[in-house]
Formats: C-alpha cells, structure tokens, sequence
C-alpha cells in the first residue's frame, strides 16, 4: 500500500491525501478508516503531550518510599490528563479538505461496494454537519462524518460512500416510511461555496442520489402495499371490478393498465419518475439550480449499490464522466471540480432538505489517465 | 415571511409566498344542520377519485361527528395543542397562527399522522358530548347533550399550509378559481405538505409514493358542474360557488350572501391561519357555545341566531338560498328572492332553479279512512 508520501511521489500531486495502510479484509474487521485514523491522532497527542517521565520529574524527592507514592500519584495523575487529552484527540477527526479520485485500468466495480479495489482509492473523513440554508431545516445532524472514497476508469466516475447509523429503513410504502439515502453533488465551479446549496441558475450542478428503497424494489421486487400492510383488506376496486380472481392482491401497475385505469395511479401514469414500478437503478441523476429546483435528467445512466457494514451503509454511485443530458457536469480526467455529500437517515425521518450535509463545497481532484 | 392579510381573522399574518388572491375563488358552504352522514358525499368521491391502489384508505370527502369524530385521528386536537391558548379580541385573533407559531428552522407548525391514525374514519360515530341520560334532552334547544356531523373536504385556502410547506413548489393554487393542486409530475414524496396541513387533508399513496389530495373535481367546476361531492348530496347541505373578498361581496351570489352579507356561514379552525374557503353553518343545537367558537370562530353565536330566526321563516332571503343549494347540478352565480320562489341563474346566465321558498308541508291525519289505518308520524 501507499503511504501520504508515497501517493504524493507516485501522482506528483501538490495536495495531501490520507491512504489506509489496511487491506480491504482488515477493514472490515477494524471499522471503517475513520475509526482508525481517530486513533492514530490519538496516539500522536499521546506521545506529543504530558509524558510521564516529566511528570515523574516535577515529583522527585529525597524519601524513597514518599517518592514512590508521589511517582505513583503523579504517574496516575498525568496518566488520567493523558487519557483525558487523548479522549479528546480521539473526539476530534482530522477532517479531508479534498476528495481524490484515483484512476485504475480495471472496469470501475459499481455494483460492488465491497471490491478489493475500493481499498486502492484514498480516503477522504468527511465532516458532516447540519443543513441550515434552506426550510426546513435539520439542526442536529446524523453523522459527524461519512468516508469517501472514488475511483474513476476513464470512462466512469464512482464514489464509495461509508457512515453509521443507529436503525436502517429502505421502504417508503407507509406515510411516515422514509428511506436511508444517499447523495453526491458535483459541481464545475470549485471555488464557489454556495454551489454546496444545490448549484445556481448560471451553474447547475449534477447531483447522483442513492435510494435504499428503490434498491429493495430492484432486488427483492416492488414493495407493494401487502409488504407494509399484510393484513389489510379491500372489498373492491371500483376500475377493476371485473377482475376474476379478487382474492389474490391486485398486481401494479399490470391489472390497472390491462383495465385502462392507470390513471387511478397518478403518479405512474404521468411518469414521476418517484412513481415508477419497474426500476433500473437505485441511483437517481439529477440536475439542480437551487434548493426546491432538483429534477430528474432524461436519461438515466447513473449506477451503484449499497450493502449494510459494520453497523452503517457501504454505497456506491457511479456516472459516465461524459454528459448524457444538457447540464450535465463534464468530468475531465486530470482536473478538478467541487463536490459535496449528504445523508438522510429514515429512522429520522429525514427527507428532502431534512439532510446531514458535507459543511464545504471540497475540490474533486479527478486522477489523469495513466 | 412576507406579511399577507386574512380577513377571518382580521389583520395582517406571516406566509411563505406574498399575498396573491385568484381571480376568483372556489368555495362553498356546509349547512351543518342538514348533514345526516349518509356518507353520499363519502361514496361518490371515493368511487370517482380514489378507487387506485394505494389509495384505499384516502378519503377526500369524509363526514365526522363532532366532538369526538375526526379523520385521522384527532387532527384538530392535536393541531389545537400544539397551537396552544387562542384568543380573539373581539373580531381579531390575537394569538398565533400556524404560520407565526413555526419552531425555528421550519415553516408552519405541524405534525406528521401515522397510517394507523388514518385507519379509522368513523371514530366517534354517532357519540353524543357525554353519557346518555333519561333526561328528554331533544325537546328543547339547544340540547344539553349533543353530537353534530362535520363533513370535510381540502379547504382550498387562500394560504393552504400544504403549499407554503412544500419545498419543491410541487402545490399550487390555480389563479383562475384557487383550486389548490398537488402537480404529480413535480412531487417527490417528501410529505412535508402532510406535515403543515392542520385539516390533514393531503394524503401519501402508497404505491406512488407521493402526495394526493382533493382537486375539487376541478374538471366539473370548469365547465360550470357542481363537485362529486356536492352533486350528490341528498340532504342538499352544500352550496358551491364563488367567493369574493369582504369588500367585494355581491349580495346576489349565494356563497357571497351567506359568508358576507348575512354572515350565518363561518370558516373552519379560522385561528389556524389558512383562510379556508370552505364554510360552515354552525349546529344549532349544541348546548356549549365554546365548542362551536373554538371551532368557527368567535362568531359562532350571532351564525346559530340568524339560522334560527330564518328557520321560523323571518328571513324568506336566506331561506331562499338555503333551498337552492343542490337545486341544480349547475354553478348557481346568482339568485334572488321573488315573493315565496327562489330563482337561480348559472354561471352562463340560464335560469336552472325555480322553487318554493318554504317547502308545502301537509299534515296528514292520525287515522286515514280510506284504507282503515292509523299512521304514526315517527320524525
């Protein structure tokens, strides 16, 4: 593996990066590359601060067994301050400043957010925080921090996302069902902080959302109502009286198009792409211009696929660096661009603006082709 | 906020959006004395609007009897709570709406219903205020133990709760009748709109997973139609129309006459803040004035007064618009009183109803000879 030094021998690069010296296997036994750089800091104010031996100098004295105690207590003493000040340093992360994308010949492994290969890309901690640009608002964010890790081919981009949670949700059935989800923003303008609150009209910005629900949709088939109320009955439904066998559950949206109904499924049959039925991705593309403007691009070419780690979501999300739609972010291997993180945690009921967000628009530095 | 004028409550308030009024507004009166909760209404939107999955347990219409119905679950206690002490100072509310009393970082005070509390929308039913006594309460007004039925549909409001909450401007408000949508192409589910309507009459499908509410039958209404709803209702409580701002009220049209001119019709929760348009002519027997002021206002009396003098056929003019409601599948625009007929005109300025003010009652006798039966009058 790479060391700081060695990554920024091999890429020539002027910004630092932080590389796990652990293997993807041991990573998953650890923790996540948070855990372990939390203590790394820790050690490092440990060995830097209130050492023992000095303690045990202030408290010399001329009676052997008095020095004895003194030794023990003040050994104690600054042990405790040690501990205490490492407590500290272990509360306080060393936060990215950047978000490197490392560029591997191998295809991108989009669907697999556990591939050896996402241990070859830096980790980025970083630090998330509440949102509070936009109404409404969420003041007490999820998480203090998500790792980030990216990798790109020279044809795709992807972003492996990692973060704890206290209670998973992937289902949106019932009324107060919201789901873990997921978001990367990308942005053109690296310089300009307030492309962080959903771009602006002269530089929209590209935004790739991850949905747990879509994803059990795709994986385990559509949650239909009978997944949220299983008990539930219905005498009938008025556009599909003529239905022979009423004991099965009605199949969506099949029985209603077959009726020329479809309309008593508004949503679908108006083609919100939050109504589909039949999902291809359970990752969103989507272009923004303020906060209230999100809106989903034609085409969507957008991958990923997230799995449950280590008491948290494992994510990947995944775009062709080239555009597809209009006003869609370019992504030029060698260059950098902003980017910006969210979380919506569904046992919360976080959605929408209710989101945990990356604090700053941070520098995407796209790895030239080798 | 910017700071908007509501009428109901007579000052200024904060909302989301400036104030911009439709070119004409959709609303109607409920005539709460004539409501059997025969569930027509119920039925007739039901079959009409909501027969998708995912909607099952969506009613956009629905009837409640008050004190202890409600749909979902105590949805005016709760809001009512949260909303804490109201007051007026005589016309004026002088405590906060759900707009001024937002917590910090949101835009109204609400809160979310869980599926269960949708799940039972004949809670109360039929229940009187208190225990049921020996006591032959019903032969004096008002009675000391009551229960009255409340039906309810989206209010429409000139600042719907819904649309200020939403921040995707996915509602909107239509500028040619004030009919209040919810664009199906823009929502994305994120059920904040759920959260701010006080009268929770916004509703999350379960399948496409976004927000749904009344549209007024928007399509009848343009074309000059009566709702679903009102159309069929066979205790011809509702009366549909057009409704101007106090200073503009016209004394012809009949939604006009009832909220402004003789001012027998009040809003619903007006101390919320949303200048519903749909209106209510208050019980007249409830024997405890504070429950109809906590929910029509502080006029509450003055409305049960007027009611009652027309009743005892001092007031032919507001009898006459009483009975024209439903008269006529037609919008009626205006009516007027001629002698003991009421006639009303639609939207097009064609006469579609032409009745009797008092309705002929015939008192038959107790024993009718012809076929050697004696009759009972039961109601």
């Amino acid at each position: 593996m790479l060391t700081e030094t060695g990554q920024e021998a091999a890429y020539g690069r002027r910004w630092r990066v932080e590389v796990s010296e652990m293997t993807g296997d041991e990573v998953k036994e650890k923790g996540t590359e948070g855990e372990k750089e939390e203590l790394e800091v820790s050690a490092e104010s440990l060995g830097q601060k209130d050492s023992p031996e000095e303690s045990a100098t202030a408290a010399e004295t001329r009676d052997p067994e008095r020095r004895k105690l003194l030794v023990g207590l003040g050994v104690g003493a600054v042990a405790a301050a040690g501990a205490a000040v490492g407590g500290y340093a272990l509360l306080r992360p060393r936060w990215a400043k950047e978000v490197y994308c490392r560029y591997v010949a191998e295809e991108l492994p989009v669907g697999d957010p556990d591939s050896p290969l996402w241990s070859t890309a830096p980790a980025a901690r970083i630090q998330m925080g509440p949102q509070t640009m936009a109404l409404p608002t969420k003041p007490e964010p999820a998480v203090g921090g998500i790792t980030v890790r990216s990798l790109h081919d020279g044809k795709k981009i992807a972003f492996r996302l990692e973060w704890k949670t206290k209670g998973f949700s992937d289902s949106t059935v019932g009324t107060t069902d919201f789901r873990d989800a997921c978001a990367v923003l990308l942005s053109s303008k690296v310089d300009d902080q307030n492309q962080r609150v959903m771009g602006s009209p002269s530089a929209p910005v590209t935004i790739l959302h991850w949905k747990a629900d879509w994803q059990k949709d795709i994986e385990e088939g559509f949650q239909d109502e009978e997944t949220a109320f299983p008990n539930a009955s219905f005498d009938f439904y008025p556009p599909l009286v003529r239905r022979k066998d009423a004991s099965r559950p009605v199949k969506v949206p099949d029985e209603y198009v077959e009726a020329g109904a479809s309309r008593y499924l508004a949503g679908y049959a108006v083609g919100n792409p939050l109504s589909l039925i039949d999902r291809k991705t359970p990752v969103e593309k989507l272009r923004s211009t303020s906060p209230g403007t999100l809106t989903t691009f034609d085409s969507q070419d957008a991958e990923g696929r997230g799995v449950a780690r280590n008491g948290g979501w494992r994510v990947v999300l995944a775009k062709p660096l080239r555009p597809t739609d209009a006003d869609e972010i370019e992504l030029s291997p060698g260059r950098t661009y902003g980017v910006a993180f969210a979380i919506w945690v569904g046992s919360l009921h976080d959605v929408g603006a209710r989101k945990t967000v990356s604090q700053l628009l941070l520098p995407l530095h796209v790895d030239p082709v080798a | 906020m910017p700071e908007v004028y509501n009428w109901q409550i007579n000052r200024t308030m904060q909302y989301p959006f400036p104030e911009s009024r439709p070119q004409r507004q959709a609303g109607a009166v409920f005539d709460t004395n004539k409501c059997i909760a025969c569930q027509t209404c119920t039925i007739a939107c039901k079959t009409t609007w909501t027969s998708g999955k995912g909607q099952e347990y969506m009613l956009w219409n629905n009837v409640e009897t008050k004190p202890w119905g409600s749909y979902p679950l105590a949805y005016d206690a709760r809001i009512l709570n949260l909303l804490g002490a109201q007051s007026w100072e005589n016309d004026t509310y002088a405590g906060k709406t759900i707009f001024e009393a937002a917590p910090p970082g949101e835009k109204v005070l609400g809160w979310l219903p869980e599926d269960l509390d949708w799940a039972y929308p004949n809670k109360g039913e039929d229940e009187t205020r208190d225990t049921m006594s020996s006591d032959k309460f019903y032969l004096r007004l008002p009675h000391d133990n009551w229960f009255f039925y409340l039906p309810r549909i989206c209010n429409h409001c000139t600042y719907p709760a819904c649309l200020g909450s939403c921040p995707r401007t996915a509602i909107y408000k239509r500028p040619e009748d004030g009919i209040v949508l919810v664009d199906q192409e823009r929502c994305r589910g994120y059920r904040e709109c759920i959260r701010a309507c006080p009268y929770k009459k916004v509703m999350y499908n379960h399948i496409t997973r976004i927000s749904e509410k009344c549209v007024l039958c928007f399509p009848a209404v343009e074309k000059g139609y009566l709702t679903r709803c009102m159309r069929t209702c066979i205790g011809r409580i509702r009366t549909f129309g057009y409704l101007s701002t106090p200073d503009k009220a016209e004394a012809d049209n009949p939604v006009d006459f009832l909220v402004h001119v003789r001012k027998v019709a009040l809003p619903l929760l007006p101390q919320l803040g949303l200048e519903p348009n749909i209106y209510y002519i208050p019980p007249i027997h409830v024997g405890d004035m504070r429950f109809l002021k906590m929910l029509f206002g502080p006029h509450a009396p003055e409305a049960v007064e007027k009611y009652k003098k027309a009743m005892r056929g001092e007031d032919l003019e507001l009898l006459g618009v009483l009975e024209l409601a439903v008269a006529s599948d037609r919008i009626i625009r205006r009516f007027e009183v001629k002698g003991e007929t009421v006639v009303g005109w639609d939207m097009d300025g064609n006469e579609v109803a032409r009745i009797p003010v008092k309705e002929p009652t015939v008192v038959r006798p107790e024993f009718d000879p012809t076929i050697q039966v004696y009759r009972y009058n039961v109601c």
